[in-house]
């Protein structure tokens, strides 16, 4: 009876997600539509593609562990999605711009137009593609998860996980970002409906209420309600005090360099619609996150869920209510991990042709371009299902880790939006010491740096980032057109021009 | 209200925004001051003292970003 509650709940679900994207074909073949929707979409896509992307699957497995084993301070999530959402308003209207006018769709096309370097282009398309493929792999780990648990484990982990990996990839098939866009916006809908109702009745289920959780883990366990949270779950020695800031940091300024999230800003039909989104993202989302992460906290003082692993103590947790929260919290996970996972995945296959193959092949249409795109799309999605079947480290720390690279690219996408100064000399000496830091940081302290206070070595990588690039900025010249390009995209939006700089 | 914004001495909100936010984002990420907030007592409503502050100053930095777009529409600048 359980399985026939659950697996029905999947069904309809898969069927609406089906249904959404697959009544939305291409208009029409060209590259623009598949890559950024033909810049069509209006501000309520917009606002769910945020959601439905920034919330991955994992953060109802890795982040709930942290917010189970450290408390408050998985909560950093809030500040840097706020904070994120504010670096948001500043960029999104000259990106947005940058797009319309040159045709721009990535950021190494941004970096092409800005600073007149193909090859900065070509590299920046590496690096953000390297940096984002650990993101697919932990994700199908978490659809994985969610299949096994919502099929009462009829269906074995790998097995579910291959089965939600060729689902989105024909789906991202069919239509590229418009069918992504039109996914998220679905599944941002179950995340407000389904997903606040969901951990709402968890709280006052086993709790009685928000403040009723609170205090019964403060009575348990007060030092989860503090930062740095108990040494136990550091280890015996939590980090200095630079931690939590630079957290928090690290992820407000590199919250939009995700070539996933960078892209949605060009699919908007207009700087207007974008920047509506505005009126209820901030809102939604730190709410949100707060409920999972304290329903995680909460998790913390009903031991008897911990089976082993603190990573699914809170969705064993909200299981115990019944088959019906079985399948909500297996759908979130999915709906989470594939959101996040088709737009990874076309994200990938777009910066890629688009940004790797078609300088080298310049030749190439625009019908090529999304044919070779969708190749792209089905190699590079049974790779991260290939990869996903190995042993990897814990979620959590594998994505903190590669957020220090990802941020290395900010101070070029932001100061090269604001300040003319600014040259291909500055953005390559910038990116480039920040990675070669990161890098070494990576190696040597990963997740903080005890000499640093507890600093992140990707914070210290970003400073010398900004400095080199003003320092090389001032002692060089500034790009030759730089003037123009500005003049071009300081204009309202009905009066801009598409101009065919990049002839590609 | 909206006469003023739209006005040239209308800009001065977008600092009032500004330095609101970066009072918050201070008090969130600089050491000294987020150990004046990084406390269970007193409880208010319920709810632990840093539980409670993070949730008011998030619900803050929120109607800024919304506050941000309304003056910008009022404006005439979206």
């Amino acid at each position: 009876m359980n399985l026939t509650i659950t697996v029905s709940m999947l069904v309809v679900y898969v069927a609406g997600l089906a249904y959404a994207v697959f009544s939305n074909p291409l208009p029409e073949q060209e590259f623009e539509e598949y890559a950024v929707g033909g810049r069509s979409f209006g501000w309520q896509f917009i606002t769910m593609t945020i959601i439905g992307t920034w919330y991955p699957g994992s953060l109802m497995i890795g982040w709930a562990q942290m917010g189970y084993d450290m408390g408050v301070t998985s909560t950093y999530l809030i500040f840097y999605t706020l904070g994120g959402l504010f670096i948001f308003f500043l960029i999104c209207s000259p990106l947005w711009k940058f797009g319309k006018v040159y045709n721009v769709k990535t950021m190494g096309q941004l970096f092409e137009v800005r600073y007149n370097s193909r090859s900065l282009r070509i590299f920046t398309g590496l690096v953000v593609l390297l940096v984002e493929l650990p993101w697919i792999i932990t994700e199908l780990l978490a659809s994985g998860y969610a299949m096994q648990a919502i099929t009462y484990e009829k269906i074995p982990f790998n097995l579910g996980m291959a089965i939600v990996a060729v689902f989105f990839i024909i789906y991202v098939l069919f239509s590229g970002m418009r069918a992504v866009i039109i996914a998220d916006y679905y599944q941002g809908w179950m995340f407000l409906i389904g997903g606040i109702t969901l951990f709402l009745v968890t709280i006052y289920k086993f709790f009685g209420g928000i403040p009723e959780m609170l205090m019964e883990v403060r009575n348990l366990n007060a030092e989860l309600l503090t930062i740095p949270g108990p040494m136990a779950g550091w280890g015996g020695e939590a980090p200095g005090a630079l931690f939590w800031p630079s957290l928090i940091l690290m992820g407000m300024f590199g919250a939009y360099m995700w070539p996933s999230l960078f892209s949605r800003i060009f699919a908007a039909s207009s700087t207007k619609e974008l920047k509506e989104s505005l009126r209820i993202t901030p809102f939604v989302a730190p709410i949100f996150t707060l409920l999972i992460l304290w329903t995680a906290m909460g998790a913390a003082a009903r031991p008897e869920f911990n089976l082993g692993d603190s990573a699914y103590a809170m969705v064993n947790m909200i299981s115990n209510i019944g088959p019906v929260a079985v399948a909500m919290i297996a759908i979130l996970i999915l709906a989470g991990a594939i959101s996040m996972m088709d737009s990874m995945l076309s994200s990938w296959a777009i910066v890629f042709v688009n940004d790797v193959l078609t300088p080298i092949y310049p030749n190439m249409s625009s019908r090529s371009q999304t044919l070779i795109t969708r190749i792209f799309t089905v190699l590079i999605g049974l790779a991260g299902l290939a990869m996903a079947m190995t042993d990897l480290p814990t979620i959590v720390q594998m994505l903190t880790r590669v957020y220090q690279a990802i941020v290395q690219v900010f101070p070029a996408v932001f100061l090269g939006l604001f300040w003319k100064r600014g040259n291909k000399y500055s953005a390559w000496a910038g990116t480039l010491v920040g990675l070669i830091i990161v890098v070494y940081f990576s190696f040597t302290q990963p997740d903080y740096v005890p000499f640093l206070n507890g600093m992140q070595g990707g914070l210290l990588a970003l400073a010398v980032n900004f400095v080199v690039y003003a320092l090389i900025a001032y002692v060089t010249k500034p790009e030759n057109n730089v003037d123009e390009v500005f003049e071009n995209i300081s204009k309202p939006d009905s009066e801009l021009k598409r101009i065919d700089l990049l002839d590609k | 209200m909206k006469d003023f914004i739209r006005s040239e001495n209308g800009k001065i909100v977008y600092w009032l925004i500004g330095i609101i936010a970066c009072i918050i984002f201070a008090v969130i990420l600089v050491p000294p001051l987020f150990s004046t907030i990084n406390k269970l007592d007193p409880v208010i409503m319920g709810i632990p003292f840093l539980e409670f502050m993070e949730f008011l100053l998030g619900i803050v930095l929120a109607i800024l970003l919304v506050l941000l777009y309304w003056v910008q529409k009022v404006r005439g600048e979206l």
